[in-house]
């Protein structure tokens, strides 16, 4: 039976799916229609008759539209209820998420891998982004950040002698202000007392009174300007001085430095943030220092900042300087050598060009928007492929009148509402991560994704971006098909965009690829260098700190009383341990004019000084000569030093092993001495660097470290004896100790938080390509379906379905290989340069990567090919 | 019947006119459209509404409400002095196409 408001409505909903017509202009039309009616009615037609004159009258639904369309726009701009337009906006829209909502919802197994893949790779961007902003503050936090610089003595070396800053200063112009901090604790822990509390502080570092010209410290107490411009006074940062005065106020009071020194809180300030690259604990005034006296030119032991005037620039500060270290050297006689050179570097670049951390900024930049780029692509892949199955859908709806325009906007809808969710979820998970990942990298990173002002910004602008791409593929691809077309024969749609699906299969499987073999070589890297046989032996080495003067002065009484210990097998005092062994001399060799001071011809060598027994703690090889043994503390009867060498040392002056023995070295200044033995390389620092040059020589007085040897049984219960007899040779001093290994170990640490962070993502990129991956499958499935069918029933069986099925992925994960290849093989090497000792980039790594990504590949469509393979093709023929 | 440029060309003043007698709605001027022109002039609802609202945006009609006692509320329109000013301008045009018409085909017309 026909009833008419069902019809009017019905025809009504058409209208209201096209942004051309205002609510006003249904209202009208309606009313016009009903007219219509009427009048036909009145004349004697039926009012299904009538209704139907009445449609027609009113003329082709598109050609109308158009009309309607075309002012449109004049009719807002002159409208003066702009407000209601902007409600009737609203309830279209609202009526766009109601219909996407529902799509998606039909859709869950569809929706919840587009939204898993899109979160995950928002989640990756979005830390990887505040990761790489944390690198790219380093330092920024200071006023003048622009105009602070750091003195490089040659290319590299950080420290400098105590002349550089003052004579700048006097000298140049461009020079505002400068400061010297000596990183005093970093050599030797510096012990300071409070009543009862005593530690060895690393952190005990000496600072100029200008320091807080150059640097910007927040202050919570004190004067900064008059702070440090006496010797015996100190500036802590707030936890030192809760640490050491709990809640009184610690200004004014005195602390109780090295063998006892008193310096006077003179001012507190804020703990310094994670992103300074100069990090210390205590300020100590440098007046206090034997050195602020002195400026001299050789000697290099302190970092030296400058203030640059404001229209100063550092190449015109540096060929000043140049002119400079001239004019000083010559005035010299030979104290300054001739390739003595002074670098400025910008106080910005220090922790991404010199600490290398600019390579892991690019790497994890690349890697985040690899990543985002995957889930752009598996999201446009899975929306285009779940598109082509609702071809039938678009088809019908385009019959009964919707504008093309119109599904864009459904499909655009659909895609900004999925992208809203990942949106959402990806912060959540960004949320969740940021404390795990803050752990890991040893930042502290907040996320605070309302307040921050990239977060949001970002999230937005990448959202609409990737709603819009990943939208308008299937928006445009969809909205453009022939209804006829489509409704005759609708397995065979879509198989035109399968050209653009493969593009981005490709492209995932490239960045999968990468990835993989990246994490791989990182991996291969980090296990070799730590299973290369470094010449020493970490093993069971329990290291203490003895560089109070007191301590360090009977080191032997100390070493002796460890020594009683049943577990502990041997026990050296030595200057630094394996692996941060960088203190530097110049060396004379027989030949040379080798008792003055004159630089000139100087070789630069590790010099460490260390007890008689350290050959045998340290489980070193002689190959000539012999080890310290006896050889009494400081000389020789003679006066002489002794000194153990390695090869590598000889090497560089072309001496034989044999031969040196006896001969003549001096390690400047004033270490004339014989080498008695040689031992073989080994690494006395990280593996980044090569083995260069190295004397041991006995010098007591420099000693900082007491390294005991255990046979390595009952770990546990050795620590508390070795506790036991410290607290009685050393009372009052804090048991701290380490384990060489340990320690050695912590060399790597930046390289294997990299290697995990890189694992982590590459993993979760891995993931997020597999994901789309399974979803491309099941789509190829179904619209396989008949093929598959056909197949079956003429016979082929279900292993032949299977490698159909497959081998087409195949053929796409192999051209990745090929592509990404030489891409992985390009970066991973200039990665590796940065290490001294690398792997081989064999090609079975490649290999490696390339059959794990098919392999992954391959699991991931097997359900689905296995599927489609074991289904019985009645019922894929039976609907045709 | 005449031909859609025709059809297109005269609407404007022909709605103008119909509404410079009286104000009327949209079903209303297209009926007495038809009248007039002995059932010549057809329009669709989809080419009168549009024109209707492209005049209303230039300011040569206004429209209002107005509720109606056979069924839901109608839009009627009513000329404005700028509209009226159009309408005197196309009438003028028209004319002197149709005098130029005139004189061309006159000796036909009377040769005929």
């Amino acid at each position: 039976m026909f009833n008419l408001e069902n019809a009017i409505s019905t025809w009504k909903r058409g209208l209201q799916n096209s942004r051309a017509f205002l609510s006003e202009d249904i209202e009208e039309l309606e009313r016009h229609v009903r007219d219509h009616v009427e009048y036909s009615a009145t004349n004697g037609l039926s009012l299904e008759q009538a209704y139907r004159n009445a449609i027609r009258e009113i003329g082709d639904p598109l050609g109308m539209e158009d009309e309607y369309r075309k002012v449109f726009w004049e009719k807002v701009a002159s409208r003066r209820g702009l407000l209601k337009e902007i409600i009737w906006e609203m309830n279209m829209f609202a009526g766009y998420v109601r219909i996407a909502v529902r799509n998606l919802w039909r859709n869950k197994g569809y929706t919840s891998i587009n939204i898993l893949g899109l979160s995950t790779g928002l989640a990756c961007f979005l830390i990887i982004l505040m990761f790489v902003r944390d690198e790219m503050s380093f330092d920024r936090h200071h006023e003048n950040a622009d105009r602070i610089v750091r003195v490089l003595y040659g290319e590299r070396q950080v420290v400098t002698p105590t002349a550089v800053g003052p004579t700048m200063h006097r000298e140049m112009p461009e020079v505002e202000s400068f400061t010297r901090i000596y990183p005093f604790g970093m050599y030797r822990p510096t012990s300071i007392r409070r009543g009862d509390l005593m530690f060895e502080e690393a952190r005990f570092f000496y600072g100029d009174s200008t320091t807080f010209d150059v640097f910007s410290f927040d202050v919570l107490a004190g004067d900064p300007a008059r702070a440090l411009n006496r010797p015996g006074t100190v500036v802590l940062t707030n936890s030192m001085a809760v640490k050491y005065f709990g809640t009184e106020n610690p200004m004014g009071q005195t602390l109780l430095v090295g063998a006892g020194t008193e310096y006077e809180v003179t001012a507190v300030i804020e703990d310094l943030p994670l992103t300074s690259h100069l990090q210390f604990d205590f300020l100590a005034s440098f007046a206090s220092t034997s050195w602020a006296s002195r400026e001299i030119w050789n000697s290099a032991n302190f970092y030296t900042y400058l203030l640059l005037a404001e229209n100063a620039t550092i190449d015109g500060a540096k060929a000043k300087l140049d002119v400079l270290v001239d004019d000083r050297r010559a005035l010299s006689g030979g104290a300054i050598p001739d390739d003595f050179e002074l670098n400025l570097q910008p106080l910005t670049d220090i922790r991404s060009i010199h600490e290398g951390r600019n390579v892991f900024v690019f790497m994890f930049s690349a890697i985040g928007l690899l990543i985002l780029l995957i889930a752009c692509a598996n999201y446009t892949n899975l929306a285009t492929a779940r598109a082509a199955r609702r071809a039938r859908e678009v088809g019908i709806r385009k019959l009964s009148g919707a504008h093309r325009g119109q599904l864009a906007r459904q499909f655009f809808g659909e895609s900004a509402l999925l992208v809203l969710f990942a949106m959402a979820i990806a912060a959540g998970l960004v949320g969740l991560a940021v404390e795990p990942f803050n752990n890991l990298s040893g930042k502290a990173v907040v996320f605070a994704p309302l307040s921050d002002p990239l977060v949001m910004p970002v999230l937005l602008g990448l959202g609409l971006l990737i709603s819009l791409i990943a939208g308008s593929y299937p928006a445009l691809m969809l909205a453009s098909f022939q209804p006829a077309k489509v409704l005759k024969n609708s397995s065979r749609t879509g198989s035109g965009s399968f050209g653009f699906r493969k593009v981005l299969v490709i492209f995932q499987f490239s960045v999968t690829v990468f990835l993989l073999a990246g994490m791989m070589i990182v991996r291969f890297q980090m296990s070799h260098i730590q299973d290369r046989r470094l010449g020493f032996d970490k093993e069971n080495v329990i290291v203490l700190t003895i560089s109070d003067a007191e301590l360090r002065n009977s080191y032997q009484n100390v070493k002796n009383a460890f020594l009683q210990l049943p577990e502990i097998t041997n026990a050296s005092a030595i200057h630094s341990i394996p692996g941060y062994q960088f203190s530097g001399y110049g060396m004379k060799i027989e030949g040379q004019d080798i008792q003055t001071d004159d630089s000139n011809g100087a070789i630069l060598v590790s010099g460490i000084p260390a007890d008689q027994d350290v050959v045998e703690t340290l489980g070193l090889t002689m190959i000539a000569g012999r080890a310290f043994n006896d050889d009494p503390g400081y000389r020789a009867e003679d006066g002489s030093y002794r000194y153990l060498v390695n090869e590598s040392l000889l090497e560089e002056i072309e001496w034989e092993a044999e031969d040196a023995i006896g001969r003549r070295i001096n390690l400047m200044s004033n270490r004339v001495g014989q080498i008695v033995g040689v031992y073989e390389d080994y690494h006395y620092v990280s593996l980044h660097s090569d083995i260069g040059p190295q004397a041991l020589f006995i010098e007591p007085g420099q000693f900082g470290f007491l390294m005991l040897k255990t046979s390595g049984n009952q770990i546990g219960e050795t620590i508390a004896e070795i506790e036991r007899v410290w607290k009685e040779i050393a009372p009052g001093r804090a048991f701290v100790f380490k384990f060489l290994d340990d320690e050695f170990d912590a060399l790597y640490r930046s390289d294997r938080q990299i290697g995990t962070i890189i694992s982590i993502f590459s993993i979760l990129a891995v993931f997020i390509a597999c994901l789309g991956l399974l979803g491309l499958a099941s789509y190829s499935a179904e619209q396989r379906t008949k093929e598959i069918g056909i197949r079956k029933a003429l016979g082929a069986n279900v292993a032949q379905i299977f490698v159909l099925m497959t081998s087409e992925l195949a053929r796409l994960v192999a051209i990745s290989v090929i592509i990404s290849v030489p891409f992985a093989w390009y970066v991973m090497s200039r990665w590796l340069d940065n290490f001294a000792y690398q792997i081989e980039l064999a090609w079975w790594i490649f290999a490696l990567a390339g059959v794990t990504a098919l392999t992954l590949a391959v699991v991931t469509v097997t359900y689905q090919s296995v599927k489609a393979a074991l289904a019985d093709p009645i019922h894929s023929l039976r609907y045709e | 019947m005449f031909s859609k440029n025709l059809v297109a060309a005269s609407l404007q003043p022909i709605v103008l006119t119909i509404l410079s007698r009286q104000e009327a709605y949209g079903y209303e001027i297209m009926q007495r459209a038809l009248e007039l022109s002995g059932g010549q002039l057809k329009w669709t609802a989809g080419t009168l509404y549009p024109l209707m609202h492209r005049l209303e945006a230039r300011g040569l009609i206004v429209s209002v409400w107005r509720p109606s006692e056979s069924g839901p509320r109608r839009k009627y329109y009513r000329i404005t002095s700028k509209g009226s000013g159009a309408l005197e301008v196309d009438k003028k045009e028209w004319l002197d196409i149709h005098s130029i018409l005139m004189s061309l085909w006159g000796t036909e017309l009377s040769a005929a």
